[in-house]
């Protein structure tokens, strides 16, 4: 799974830990999701969208669709 | 909760504070025990149970990354330390070379132990050596993730 959330942080001008206070888990967590170590659920992947207001599919996708849109 | 902050990782320090402190007292009851013979039975069962509602209410407390991360440390980690008792008891029960220089050690050490004693130490070697896995697993994990 691929994932835009360090490009969207970044044009918030949040760090990672702001980005963990707003969702409410912890750094690690927003790094391991960032770096591709973690798959959010999708109730956490929900919540990620919601809080940039965005439909899921702009924020995660596979990583075959990711490499076909490249 | 509403004592308890409303961020994840300051709720998370506090009760690990706390469990570190419960953890210093149940150190604390073992050495007036063995030293001064202090009646702390009962101090020390409180301090388990509470240590116990408090590693619940962690859990509770984190994330799913988080909990992931637990899990798959504890599976892995008590994995190994499970099997290395096996390993350990079957190589000092056939003894013979290095393992027979280990168990005569052990039977020097231990020699004097009552029974009653050496089941303490045998219950005490499973779960220590779990732990000891789950550390090392959650550990390297937690490295890794920096």
């Amino acid at each position: 799974m691929r994932n835009r959330l360090k490009v969207l942080r970044a044009e918030r001008n949040w760090s990672q830990a702001d980005l963990a206070e707003r969702l409410d888990v912890s750094r690690q967590s927003v790094n391991a999701i960032e770096t591709g170590k973690y798959d959010p659920s999708l109730p956490l992947a929900f919540k990620i969208a919601d809080l940039f207001g965005m439909p899921i599919e702009q924020i995660f996708s596979a990583d075959n669709v990711a490499q076909a849109a490249e | 909760m509403v004592l308890l902050p409303a961020s994840q990782s300051k709720r998370r320090l506090l009760i690990r504070t706390a469990m570190i402190a419960l953890g210093l007292g149940l150190l604390a009851c073992a050495i007036a025990a063995r030293f001064w013979s202090a009646p702390v039975h009962g101090l020390t069962l409180a301090i388990l149970v509470a240590f116990c509602a408090l590693a619940v209410l962690e859990l509770s407390f984190f994330d799913e990354f988080a909990k992931q991360s637990h899990y798959v440390a504890w599976y892995w980690g008590s994995l190994l330390g499970l099997i290395a008792v096996a390993v350990a008891q079957v190589l000092l029960t056939l003894g013979g070379g290095p393992f027979g220089v280990v168990r005569g050690a052990i039977v020097d050490r231990l020699g004097d132990a009552s029974p009653v004693e050496a089941l303490l130490m045998g219950m005490m070697a499973t779960p220590l050596l779990m732990g000891f896995g789950f550390v090392l697993v959650r550990g390297a994990s937690w490295l890794r993730g920096r």
